[in-house]
Order: C-alpha cells, then structure tokens, then sequence
C-alpha cells in the first residue's frame, strides 16, 4: 500500500476518533438534557418517583409539599404527618434538596407543575443565608450545578443571577463533556453501580418513601464538633454579610407569584438552627432579614413560619441539620401548630367551594 | 503523575507539542530527557537524582568495558555494575524484608533478635529500570552491542517516561538505534499510538478499576466471603491485574509512538494460552524473556537433563516472584508457578508419548477445555500473588475448594459478567491475524467512531477514585 494512501487513512482514522468521541458527547448531552433527567438530576428524579408513588396510593388526598435545603431534607418526616389531621387526610412530602435556595426550588416548581404535580399547599424554607451577598454574589449562585438544569431552566434563571455567564458556563461544561460530568449516574442509568442518589451511600443518606433523609443519632461529640466548626466556617461570612442580595429575593418572590398565579397556598418556613449557628447573625443583617420578611409579608400576605429556636441544639449534628430526635421534634411541632393551621384554613376553602 | 490523570495529559500535550515543534533530533533527546526527569521528580526530586547517578554510573562502566581488553578486567566491572545496581534494588526493596524474615527465623528458632527497620522510599520502577541497565551492561560485556557514547541517548533510554516506573522492560538493542535515529512526523503511527492509548485507558478504567472494587474487600478478609464469592474475586483479580498492567504497557506504548519511538509489546493474549508454559510467553513478556535471557539461559536453561531444567525452572520463577516484590507470598507464587510449569513440561512428554492423547488435546474441544484449564490454574495460584499474607492464601484457597458460607460480594454482578465478556471480546479480535484482518476492512471511519464510543465507556465506567497502576508497587 502506497505510504500516501497509508497516512491518509490514518490520518482518517484519527479523526474520526475525534469525531467519535464528540459525537458521543453530543448525543449524551442531548439525552440528558432532553430525556434523562435522572441522570442530569438524579435528587430531584429519586425524590419525584417517591413522590409520584404516594400520590398513586392516595389519589384524592389534598398534597402538602415541603420545597426547601438539605436542612428541610433532613427535618421533616412527612410519614408520620400523613395522617387525618384538622379534617384532612394529607400526603405530606418533603422535597427537600441539597443546597436547594430561591432558584432551585424556582426552577423545581416549575418542573413539578409541569409534571402535572399541582400541590394543595407550599411550605417553601426561606434559609437566611441564602438571602445575602458575600464578595458580591448570592451563595445559590456559587452553589448551584448548572448542569442539573436543562437549557430551558437555565436561561429563566439567567435573570436571578448577578453574573449570569456563570449558570451559561457551568451548564456548558457539563454538557461538552457529559461522561467527564455525570459517569456515576450513567453507570446507574445502566445498572452497573449503585443508585445515584438515595441508596445505602454515605451522603446524603437513605431516602425514605416521602422525601426524608433519616440521619440517625449515633454521632461522636468528636464528629459533632468537627461538622459545626465545618459549618460555621462555611456560612460565617454570609450570616455576617450587611446587606441582603437581589436577585434570591427576586426568584423567592417569583416562587410567589407563580402559587398566586396558580392559586396554591404558600408558607415560608426559617428552619431550626442551633444556638452557635443563630449567633453567627449580626445585628445588621439580622434587622436587614426581619425588614425583608415584614416586606414579603406585607406584599404577598404570606405566613412566615419561624421555627428557628424549635429544636434543642442535642438535636443537629452539626448546629443546622437534623439528627433524627431533632426531626421527630420538628416534625411533631410543625404538625401540631402552622400544619394543622394551614390544613384547617385548607378544609375552610374546600367547604366554602364546595358550597359556592 | 499517573497515566489516566489530568496533570498527565497536560503534561504529555505539553511536550508533544514542544517536541515535534523542535527540528533538531538532539533537541527532542534533552526534552524527553529533561521531561522524564521533570515525570520522575515530581514524585520524588532525591530518588530522581539517584536514578540519574546510577544510570551515568552504568554509562560511564559500559565504555570501559567496550574499550577495554583485559578479562579480569571487564569481569571486574561487569560485577561492579550488577553488584551496584543490584545492591540499591536489595537495599531499597529487600532490606526490610531480608531483615524482617531474619528477625522472624531467629525467633522460631527460639532466639530473640531486634533488628532494625530501615527508614527508606521504594522507588518507583526501581525493577523496571535496574532490569534494563543489567541487560545493557551484560551485553556490552559478551559484545552483543557496542556501549552507547552519547550519555543523553543512554541517559534517555533508561529514563524514557513511558516505560520508565511501570516498564515495558526495553533492551538496549532495540531502543538506542531509534534514539539516534532522526524522527518524522507520521500519521501512521500517530493513527497506532492514539489506539494504543484509548485501548490502554479503557483496560485501565473500564476493567481493571471495577474489577478492583469486587476483589479488594474480598482479599482484605477472605474467610467473611462464601465460595462463590472467592472464585469471583479470584476472576476478578485475574481481569484486573491483567487490564491493569496490560492498560499500563499499552499506554506506554502509544506514549512512545507519539514521540516516535516503538516499545516492544507486553502482553500478547495471555488468557488464550493454553498451557502454562505459553501463557508465561504471551505475559510481561518483556519481564519474561530477560529472565529468560539472562538467568535461565546462562543457569544451563533446558540443555542439561530433566533435573536441571525442573531446578531451573522453579528457581528462575521464584526469583521472578520476589522481583514483583519484597513478601514471601510473591516468592511462593513464583515456586507454584515453576511447579506448575515443571508438571506441564512432564505432562507434555506423557502426552507426546500417547498420539491419540495429543490429537485429541490439540483438536478443538481439547484446546478450549486446556485453555480454560491454564486460565482457571493461573487465577487459583494468583490468589498467592494478590493476598495480604500467607495465612490470608491458605484460607481462601482452602474455601475455594471446600464450599464454605459467607458474604457476597458488594459490586453488581452484571459488572463482573459484563467486563469478563468485554476481555474475552479483545482477547479473541486482538489476535495479531484477526486485528490485521479488521484494520484492512473496517473502514476508518467505523475504527475511529469505535476508538471514541470506546473512549467515552472508559471515563463513564471509571470509577470515581481511579487507583494508582498495580505494578507501580513492583
């Protein structure tokens, strides 16, 4: 074979390896953009097929939804509140995620309702600091993985961004590269590795059938100390940050406006926190916070739940999630007063459209 | 720098690029020269100069031994070059050990002894590279090749990252011509390094690193697994090891025919063999046939009666065994295998005797049953190879063969059937025939998009802590 002809073909071959591997890259992207959502998110899709499975067993039954952070996915146990309570016999889930602020549980909402999931009542956790700025940015906007979001989602959340090239980016990286980005949750897409979420994995934990994280209690004070210096470390600029950040207010008030468009009743809830945690606030930002809640208040009519100082500080692990007792605590007392609150004025509505 | 990181291949861009942009061959040598160094210190800058003093020291006794005439002369030097690199694999690699094991003597003989435990690094590829510079001093010495007079050409040759901490085992002969040699650019070999590499980091990532994850609970505690599970790991361990290093030789590979230069290959189908005898010539082969060169050959090798060969045998692959590394279970490994080879080689003759015996061993059913039989021989005898201590070996090989209850193993078993088929899948198309056949008719654009899907399996199937290669150890 002539040494020409040779080098072409493998010069050929060569490129075509190339082409090859982006191809494979551009057909990954797009099914996991278009089609495998457990792939691109496989927290929200394991917490969707449990929340899906308990409408199925309940049809009829009026839907509470808990949207909130790993703080939420880990406080409430919507099993034990599913039960006939205040003339109701609800189907409490908690659609807690993690790191889940004003923008995820935005574009969470969204996909929810799309997926014809129309909740009878929102409890939505409003984390305060999630709420400032700190070097500029909301922490939503350095924490969130672009790549979990389909296109779509993306650009509507470019406008609650500050630097809307960074969700552009992200999202563009882990889609030029989906092997690099999401191997695990192929591999579990094929059923060669464990479940991408929600299995026997250390973190987050076993998920139960509605959306709870059970942390159990057996952690060494050695443990506890280390994740509270942890988590104080990682919030302490933002709790101390003066000023709070536009753009989450802006996606939390879109949230708002969405459930009046779509006629859902909706409660914020300030989740528990420890003592230490409660004490990285400062007055400023915390006077900065209570103008905030007074203004959403005052414009949306919304309850403000705050269960801040709910739970003993035994209760975390590390000063802002729950272990098991803190959750039982939490979840009886959510229970007992703004559930049983919201679910009587829920009954009042039904009764009264029932009668018009 | 591991081969399937990200600091490798910015590394390897880096100095491809630099390298071909260079149009003056000496040029290309002190960059590679310079880039092995750079590979080697950053794991360790100190063992990194000692490699380069040990390695002018062979160069510099080489030209004596090339110019001299006097026999004492030269055996005097020979010995001080084997003695020397020897010496720094002994005091690396084997001190503790010899001392350890004289410790543990001295006290089942009933004294008490203390001795010390030496603070010392093992060097990476201390085997590899001590290996090569033996070969190359022992063939200056019988004057097969004459010693090398450019100390960069020399220096290259046993610093050449590709092969430097995990080999291929490189002679003289074959690699010094093609440092001298001016280098062209060639699409080609291009084309072959860059098969080479994807082939090399799908064996890697894909087999050996899953296969990995279901043999290493098992080996850490075997007598917590039932039967089933042990035969598993064993599989699994014997995948492993072989992608492992097979991935390993096979990047080196297309590394180095990136730059322009050929490795010998390392592997050529092992688990196809079908006899023990010729699975350990399609294994490391470059390991293989040194020891085969320079210590079975000059022990006497076959030519001197039954007794001789079998001592031989179990000799060279008991110290084929400690060359993997400093514990009695690599040395027990190697005596199994120079029993093992000592039975096929005594079976052969009994066969050879019988013609009805030997057609029907070589028909069809007869070949495949033999080599199901090597590869079932090699997996049980690598359990030594693989476990923790001796103690660990018997028990596992005891309740492989007894059935005994316990613990399944943790990994999906579809994992396990799935990369078992995708080896028997290479073994049977990287048949030399069978690849030539399928590199004339496939059409390169079905190679290439084949090379890429292969490619994109590789980086979804790794599992998330990629481990260091296996014979970084050895």
């Amino acid at each position: 074979m002539p040494a020409r002809h040779l080098a072409r073909t493998a010069r050929r071959r060569l490129l075509w390896l190339l082409a090859g591997f982006a191809l494979c890259q551009a057909v990954l992207a797009v099914a996991i953009d278009v089609w495998l959502d457990q792939v691109r998110d496989p927290e929200y899709t394991a917490k969707l097929a449990r929340l899906k499975a308990r409408l199925a067993e309940a049809p009829g039954r009026p839907l509470v939804l808990v949207l909130g952070t790993s703080r939420t996915a880990y406080a409430l146990d919507g099993a034990s509140l599913s039960v006939p309570a205040a003339g109701q016999h609800p189907v409490v889930f908690n659609f807690g995620i993690m790191g889940c602020g004003p923008l995820l549980q935005l574009a969470t909402l969204h996909r929810l309702l799309d997926a014809g999931i129309r909740p009878d009542l929102l409890y939505a956790e409003v984390m305060p600091a999630l709420l400032v700025a700190s070097e500029g940015r909301a922490l939503e906007e350095k924490m969130l993985d672009a790549a979990r979001l389909r296109a779509g989602e993306v650009i509507a959340l470019l406008p609650y961004y500050r630097e809307p090239h960074r969700p552009v980016f992200g999202w563009g990286l882990g889609r030029l590269l989906p092997c690099y980005r999401h191997p695990a949750e192929l591999r579990a897409l094929a059923g060669l590795g464990n479940p991408a979420w929600g299995g026997a994995a250390d973190y987050p934990g076993p998920l139960d059938g509605h959306g709870w994280h059970p942390r159990p209690d057996d952690i060494s004070p050695e443990e506890r100390q280390r994740a509270t210096a942890m988590a104080l470390g990682q919030y302490d600029a933002f709790c101390a940050s003066p000023q709070v950040a536009a753009e989450p207010v802006r996606a939390l008030e879109a949230l708002l406006e969405r459930c009046r468009r779509e006629g859902i009743p909706v409660e914020l809830v300030l989740m528990p926190e420890g003592k230490a945690f409660r004490a990285l606030y400062t007055p400023e930002i915390t006077t900065a916070l209570k103008g905030l809640f007074a203004r959403l208040q005052e414009r949306w009519g919304v309850t403000i739940v705050n269960a801040r100082d709910w739970v003993d500080d035994a209760g975390f692990w590390d000063t802002h999630h729950m272990l098991v007792s803190g959750a039982r605590q939490f979840t009886e007392h959510f229970g007992r007063e703004p559930l049983a609150r919201a679910l009587r004025a829920l009954s009042r509505r039904t009764r009264d459209a029932e009668k018009s | 720098m591991l081969f399937c990181t990200k600091p490798f291949l910015y590394f390897f861009a880096l100095i491809f690029a630099i390298y071909w942009a260079l149009p003056w061959q000496r040029a290309r040598v002190v960059v590679l020269l310079a880039a092995s160094f750079y590979f080697y210190a950053v794991w360790n800058k100190w063992l990194a100069v000692i490699v380069c003093v040990s390695t002018a020291m062979d160069y510099l006794i080489a030209r004596a031994l090339d110019a001299g005439d006097s026999p004492r002369l030269r055996k005097g030097l020979l010995a001080l070059s084997v003695t020397a690199n020897l010496g720094l694999l002994c005091y690396f690699k084997y001190a503790n050990f010899f001392l350890r094991s004289l410790e543990e003597g001295l006290s089942a003989a009933g004294l008490s002894a203390s001795l010390p435990i030496l603070k010392v690094i093992l060097p990476l590829g201390i085997s590899f590279y001590t290996f090569e510079a033996i070969s190359y001093t022992v063939d200056v010495y019988y004057r097969r090749i004459r010693a090398e007079r450019s100390l960069p050409n020399f220096m290259l040759f046993i610093l050449f990252f590709p092969h430097l901490v995990a080999g291929p085992i490189v002679r003289a002969r074959d690699f010094l011509p093609q440092v001298r040699r001016r280098k062209h650019w060639s699409w080609p070999r291009l084309a072959l390094g860059a098969q080479f590499i994807v082939v090399g980091v799908f064996k890697k990532l894909a087999v050996a690193d899953p296969m990995g994850l279901l043999a290493e609970p098992v080996y850490k505690d075997p007598t917590g697994f039932g039967t089933a599970a042990l035969w598993l790991a064993a599989f699994a361990y014997a995948l492993q090891v072989y992608c492992d290093f097979s991935g390993y030789s096979d990047i080196a590979l297309g590394c180095a025919h990136l730059l322009g230069y050929k490795l010998a290959r390392n592997f050529d189908m092992p688990y196809l063999a079908a006899n023990l005898a010729e699975f350990w010539r399609r294994w490391h082969i470059s390991l293989s046939s040194w020891i085969r060169d320079y210590l079975f050959i000059p022990l006497g090798g076959s030519r001197a009666g039954a007794w001789r060969t079998h001592r031989n045998l179990v000799l060279t692959m008991a110290l084929a065994g400690l060359w993997h590394g400093a514990a009695w279970t690599y040395v027990v490994f190697g005596v199994v295998q120079g029993l093992m080879l000592c039975t096929h080689r005594v079976f052969r003759g009994f066969a050879d005797a019988r013609p009805a015996l030997g057609a029907v061993l070589r028909s069809a059913p007869g070949t495949a049953l033999r080599i199901a039989a090597t590869f079932v021989c090699f997996c049980y005898s690598l359990v030594i190879f693989r476990s923790t201590s001796l103690e660990n070996a018997w028990a596992m090989l005891g309740r492989m063969l007894v059935p005994a209850a316990g613990d399944g193993v943790t990994v999906p078993l579809r994992t396990f059937w799935l990369v078992a088929a995708a080896v028997a899948l290479g073994h049977l198309l990287g048949q030399p025939r069978v690849l030539k056949r399928l590199g004339e008719r496939v059409p390169a654009p079905v190679q290439g998009l084949a090379l890429g899907v292969l490619l994109t399996l590789a980086v979804v199937l790794a599992p998330d802590a990629s481990k260091a290669f296996v014979y970084f150890q050895f």
